[in-house]
């Protein structure tokens, strides 16, 4: 689908809108960015721009107004020399634990999907939905309970953000450098400790003789005891053991291990556009995840409207808070937020801002 | 040379010769620094006696019993590094193994308080969670006693942290016991009882003696103690020395049958492993041999890739080979692993597209075969 594009006419009115988003705002970086590798991907071609690396934000908010990047990033990991071409030459420092939740990777969500009629063929998009959303919340939440309470972080050292399109990153920002320096295995047993593969119940309750009532796991203890602990419903079930099994996969938390395994990752950039969707990419605490809402506030295109002819029909289609009734190729008007979101996902031309 | 009196008696340097370093010892048993090529040259004959009696030992399986001297003992122990080093790879992994061994022993004995002070010694953070009056530190109460109503307890007296833990377990992560999904993870710190935590700090002690080894590189072996040398050489197990020429060619190629470039990632990082005379876990051991036995290796060749592993026993290993390929005891031939199981066992390095390793290496020499015939 990628090889697809809609008009010049589309692709530069949305060009405009980001041009215009990144000279009023500033981006947020972290404090040691000057030590990161930084990436981007503009609307002009496919590839990226790798190895960029910046000695002050005035030259990255520059950098970033003459590209207008679709996608703009910065690497989990630390470097000697962020700007060299080769791994190798770059000199590894450290990187940060991250963590990815991908709304679509979630089982019990079904995003919705939406054919495009395009230049003669038909193109399948999927959108994501708010209630796969509100399940990725659900799953970020737990994760922040595993990473607080039994990895010790607090939430200070936790950046979690929404995407500004389907998910939540987690960066750790941690007090303790000893965890930069973690191996790739080493940040596998994170994962599987988050995802229980390999949990053996006989470690969580030891093998102990009959004569002995088995007590329930407290919240105040470590481990899988903890997080299983949280599930507790029905004291009274008879087979103990067999009942605490049936919890795990309860208490699973399901991230996309490749993330987490990669010591060289591309983060987003917090506070830059996600070209997908030409959403934000904004920073969540404990209180604003809570509140998260998949909502036209993502979008800082609400002030304007626009003409679109979309590619497809939307027939009840749930997106930033509107639900759409769209017919293909019969033109509309809608608010920028959701012309740009249509557009880039090549669901519609825009025809004119308004 | 001027012998200092000051220095403290500490039995402890018997036991667990490493927490200092070889240099630092001299500097304060002599003055100032001296090396220890003068000191195998000056130095008390004994030293170097104990040194060979000591690597002697490791290679062949017996059991050092040290002298009550700390100087004999810390410099026998760091000559014998030296000695062993000089013998190679295997006869390396053998001694450290061994005296890594030997102080989990020592350290299963020792108190709680000795313990803390071996693994603070190499920068090790743990901590003594108990008390004179109550050892047991974290209590997990597990159940109670139908009989008495007591309390079932289960004591955790130390905790080390999260990334201290996943740094010393890297090459136990096979065995469940030692993933992290099945420890008492708390507010950044693994907690762990006695044993465990005298066998994290074997695997830590290992990792030391590998790394001082470096500083040894210099040592050189000369005139008497080069004649020692070769004599002990002469004295390692004669599979040991060719073991890479008796193994390697009969993997290649035996009658077209066996390619090694054929074996999915898993596998041959197992192979790297042993190769670099690593011990390997027991799900470990089990993969590799079944994989072998399924892609038609024969037990003899199987029991000669083993002989790479520092604790190598023919017999034994004979033995379950020919179990797990069905011509002993149940007569079943055991089925190799799937993809899921490896995952699971933490031994899956690479997502290959396949369910099990053996489909793997059936595609992969299709495709070599394809190739030959083109």
């Amino acid at each position: 689908m990628s090889h697809l594009e809609l008009s010049s006419k589309t692709k530069n009115i949305v060009k405009e809108f980001f041009r215009d988003y990144y000279s009023k705002v500033d981006v947020k970086v972290p404090d040691d960015f000057v030590m990161r590798e930084f990436a981007f991907q503009t609307f002009d071609s496919e590839s990226y721009i790798r190895h960029k690396s910046f000695s002050s934000l005035s030259l990255l908010k520059e950098y970033m107004i003459s590209i207008i990047p679709k996608h703009s990033y910065f690497s989990s990991a630390l470097y000697q020399n962020p700007g060299a071409d080769s791994m190798d030459e770059k000199g590894w420092i450290g990187s940060n634990l991250i963590f990815d939740i991908d709304a679509d990777e979630i089982r019990g969500c079904s995003p919705v999907k939406v054919s495009a009629y395009i230049n003669g063929e038909y193109h399948d998009v999927e959108l994501i939905n708010d209630e796969c959303l509100e399940l990725a919340k659900e799953r970020e939440v737990e994760l922040l309970d595993i990473l607080v309470n039994d990895f010790g972080f607090t939430y200070d050292e936790l950046e979690v953000q929404f995407s500004g399109n389907r998910g939540f990153h987690t960066m750790v920002r941690p007090k303790d450098a000893a965890w930069l320096t973690l191996s790739s295995s080493a940040r596998k047993e994170i994962i599987d400790y988050l995802k229980g593969m390999g949990l053996d119940i006989r470690y969580v309750i030891p093998d102990i003789k009959k004569k002995v009532k088995l007590s329930l796991p407290k919240p105040s203890e470590g481990g899988w005891r903890r997080r299983i602990s949280k599930k507790l419903t029905d004291v009274s079930n008879e087979d103990l053991i067999e009942y605490l099994k049936s919890l795990i996969p309860k208490c699973v938390v399901e991230v996309d291990e490749k993330v987490t395994m990669d010591l060289s990752r591309l983060v987003r950039v917090q506070g830059s556009l996600n070209g997908k969707t030409g959403l934000k990419v904004v920073r969540l605490d404990s209180r604003s995840l809570h509140n998260f809402k998949f909502e036209e506030e993502l979008s800082p295109f609400t002030d304007r409207t626009a003409i679109v002819l979309p590619t497809a029909d939307m027939r009840k289609v749930k997106l930033l808070g509107y639900e759409l009734e769209l017919t293909g190729y019969m033109s509309f008007r809608v608010p920028a937020s959701i012309a740009i979101y249509l557009a880039l996902n090549k669901l519609a031309y825009i025809m004119k801002v308004i | 040379m001027r012998m200092v009196n000051s220095i403290p008696k500490l039995p402890l340097y018997v036991k667990y010769p490493f927490i200092t370093s070889f240099n630092e010892y001299l500097k304060r048993l002599y003055g100032g620094h001296v090396s220890i090529t003068y000191l195998l040259e000056h130095g008390r004959q004994e030293y170097v006696e104990r040194a060979v009696v000591r690597v002697r030992s490791a290679l062949k399986n017996l059991k050092y019993i040290p002298t009550g001297s700390e100087d004999v003992e810390l410099s026998a122990f760091y000559i014998g590094l030296a000695l062993a080093s000089a013998l190679g790879g295997w006869c390396l992994r053998k001694y450290v193994d061994t005296e890594a061994k030997r102080s989990y022993e020592y350290l299963l004995g020792d108190s709680e308080e000795v313990i803390v002070r071996v693994a603070n010694a190499f920068g090790i953070h743990l901590e003594f969670l108990g008390s004179p009056q109550d050892v047991c530190g974290e209590r997990v109460v597990i159940g109670y006693d139908t009989t008495t109503s007591k309390p079932v307890v289960y004591c955790l007296q130390f905790r080390t942290p999260v990334t201290t833990y996943l740094t010393g377990i890297s090459k136990l992560t096979t065995e469940p016991k030692w993933k992290l999904v099945n420890q008492y993870v708390k507010g950044g710190y693994i907690y762990l009882g006695k044993k465990e935590v005298s066998r994290l700090l074997q695997e830590f002690i290992k990792y030391r003696l590998l790394s001082s080894v470096s500083d040894l590189s210099n040592v050189k072996f000369e005139g008497k103690i080069g004649d020692i040398v070769d004599r002990l050489r002469e004295e390692i197990p004669a599979q040991k020395v060719g073991v890479d020429k008796l193994y390697e060619p009969a993997l290649k190629v035996v009658a077209g049958r066996v390619v090694e470039e054929a074996h999915p990632p898993c596998i041959k990082n197992i192979i790297e492993g042993i190769r670099r005379n690593e011990n390997l876990t027991h799900h470990q051991r089990f993969a590799l041999a079944v994989y072998l036995i399924n892609i038609g290796v024969d037990v003899e060749q199987i029991v000669d890739l083993f002989r790479y592993a520092p604790d190598f026993n023919e017999r034994m290993t004979k033995y379950q080979v020919e179990h797990l390929a069905g011509l002993r005891g149940s007569k079943r031939k055991y089925s190799m692993y799937n993809c899921d199981k490896m995952k699971s066992l933490g031994m899956c390095v690479a997502e290959c597209n396949v369910k099990n390793p053996l489909i793997y290496y059936k595609r992969i020499l299709e495709k070599l075969n394809r190739e030959v015939n083109c």
